[in-house]
């Protein structure tokens, strides 16, 4: 018997035994009532957040004007470190299909299986692409799981780094394996990744940063990393210094750590990184509790904290703004705060009957979000002043959402 | 051809007109329910959820009953509602976990681990088969469960058969990886003995 059909049999053995309650017709008719009825509603907050749209993006601004927002020159403050005042409406709904098309996305994406630069560079990734990052000559490296699937922790923690050439997509060289997320400074110019040794997770491994090389012997020296410890790249700061997540093979969180080539040290207080800001020299991260903190990296000292329930995301690139997002009511709320002292600044408007998959800045300032109705995808803009238009349209997912934002850090 | 009611309302009539097709409906339900729960709870894993999922997939069949039978295809109709629905509730949970990438990666590190198979028996291969990804674990059961063709489950899974193909090879590869006795027709010979 060959392993389909054993795996035939396993299947059928397992269900031939099982006996279920039958439903009856009152119960399958009760709940297609009450699918009826909440798409008559979705149909109804959508069609009235379509004529609101026209008018509102002016009033989703909450304690100030967008004229009146941070610049990137201000300097981080150390005082506040209460929850800023979170207003109770929510915000406003639109829909999808009555956003005006704006400007392409001003930022690296995947679309379907091809990743498109910023300059609109086209590059045709692997199949099983899981993150990319860009390299020294313009070529990208990829964490994917094409040719050696055996080497790749079904967790998920690691895959198969791969160089690919500018251009035309295809390999130059196998970089071993690897956390698969990757880190980049904020002018592009710099990359990090780490590679465990022997695709061994207790191992210990290698950190890079610099100009990543799609051949790994013209890359950057890595910085050996302890046995029994996994990196996870968050974010660079200062040029020279890499903060990571650092967590056991076996799941335990061992802290945040800033790594450079003189040592490391751990930034205490924090369980978990979630963004950096490479322009102003503060990290996002999530304290045990739970809460969402914005906190100076040589000391730990927290600048400002999240209202309760809002986990942080991604510095804009002047780091003058971080976008957060709040579960709840089974979709969540996302919101732009001001990175310096955490005040709310902009409810991002919900799109009906669509959830926010991602979300990353653009060189222009303003937010991306893949946006998905669980059977497409597309990328809306939304600008600091609560304008969306959409810069990718609508296509269908596959296994994954058809788009993807590769810089969402 | 049905005559109007006497009283000229339409009431009987629409009246009838439902009974009949709850009828018609009623008797599919019956009909084709054990089945797509075996299924659902192959995608599922557990009965409480694919019998949430039945009942969903049966829901939405049912507001659109009248146009499938009117095309034949309410079993293909159904079992697309069926997987796509459970992709879309796994992605709903993935969703809200996205905007954190490290605190996905750290949940991932918290899974539990099936790296140690046990003696080679069916159930050890189940629990690997549990731990594929939704999509990989859909291609299986309708491959190998269903005994669809390649074209069929790309047809439900709305997917191309290339993607039918390496979802399969893959997943069976992990299955190998993780569960090599249980593969192993010999190692199973030896059990069943």
């Amino acid at each position: 018997m060959n392993p389909e059909d054993l795996l035939t049999e396993v299947l059928r053995e397992r269900t031939e035994d099982t006996d279920y309650a039958s439903t009856p017709l009152a119960t399958v008719s009760k709940r297609a009532g009450a699918i009826r009825a909440r798409r008559r509603r979705t149909a109804i907050l959508a069609a009235a957040a379509a004529v609101a749209v026209v008018v509102v993006p002016g009033a989703v601004w909450l304690n100030r004007s967008p004229s009146s927002s941070p610049g990137p020159s201000q300097q981080v403050t150390t005082a506040p470190t209460q929850s800023p005042s979170a207003p109770s409406s929510k915000p406003p709904t639109v829909a999808l299909n009555s956003l005006p098309q704006g400007p392409k996305p001003r930022v690296d994406y995947i679309d379907g299986s091809t990743f498109i630069g910023i300059l609109g560079e086209r590059v045709t990734l692997p199949p099983g692409t899981e993150s990319v990052v860009r390299s020294r000559g313009g070529g990208l490296i990829v964490a994917t799981a094409r040719r050696s699937p055996e080497r790749v922790f079904t967790d998920g923690t690691a895959g198969n780094l791969e160089g690919l050439a500018p251009g035309n997509g295809s390999t130059t060289n196998d970089l071993g394996c690897g956390a698969t997320r990757f880190a980049w400074s904020v002018d592009g110019t710099l990359s990090a990744y780490w590679q465990m040794t022997g695709c061994d997770p207790t191992s210990g491994g290698k950190l890079f940063l610099g100009a990543l090389s799609t051949m790994s012997q013209a890359g950057p020296q890595g910085w050996p990393t302890p046995a029994g410890e996994v990196y996870q790249p968050v974010g660079i700061l200062g040029g020279a210094a890499v903060v990571v997540n650092v967590v056991t093979p076996q799941g335990v969180s061992a802290g945040v750590w800033v790594v450079d080539p003189t040592g490391r040290h751990r930034i205490p207080g924090l369980e978990a990184a979630l963004s950096v800001s490479g322009s102003t020299g503060v990290v996002a991260g999530e304290q045990a509790d739970g809460n969402s903190v914005v906190v100076d990296p040589s000391s730990g000292e927290v600048r400002w904290s999240a209202p309760p329930g809002w986990v942080l995301g991604s510095f804009s690139s002047d780091g003058a703004h971080i976008v957060a997002r709040k579960a709840g009511g089974g979709v969540s709320q996302y919101a732009v705060f001001d990175a310096h002292h955490g005040g709310r600044l902009l409810d991002v408007p919900a799109i009906g009957g669509t959830e926010v998959l991602q979300t990353a800045w653009g060189s222009d300032g303003a937010l991306m979000l893949v946006v998905d109705d669980h059977q497409s995808s597309a990328i809306v803009r939304c600008t600091l002043a609560g304008r969306l238009s959409i810069a990718a349209p609508a296509k269908p997912d596959g296994a994954v959402a058809h788009y993807r934002f590769v810089t969402t850090s | 051809m049905d005559r109007p009611p006497a009283d000229g309302t339409g009431t009987v009539a629409v009246a009838d007109r439902r009974g009949a097709r709850d009828a018609d409906f009623a008797a599919y339900l019956a009909a084709r329910q054990p089945s797509l729960l075996r299924t659902a709870y192959l995608l599922t894993g557990n009965r409480h959820d694919a019998e949430d999922l039945v009942q969903t997939a049966f829901a939405k069949l049912y507001l659109s009953w009248d146009r499938v039978r009117s095309h034949g295809s309410m079993d293909a109709y159904v079992r697309r509602i069926l997987v796509n629905e459970h992709n879309s509730l796994w992605r709903r949970a993935w969703k809200k976990r996205e905007h954190s990438a490290e605190e996905e990666t750290l949940r991932r590190f918290d899974r539990p681990h099936h790296d140690e198979p046990d003696d080679g028996t069916g159930s050890a291969l189940w629990e690997v088969v549990q731990t594929l990804p939704r999509k990989a674990r859909a291609v299986v059961v309708l491959r190998y469960y269903e005994e669809m063709s390649e074209a069929e489950t790309a047809a439900v899974l709305g997917i191309s058969v290339g993607t039918v193909k390496s979802q399969a090879s893959r997943a069976l590869a992990t299955l190998r990886e993780r569960a090599p006795h249980t593969l192993d027709p010999r190692a199973r010979e030896e059990n069943d003995r």
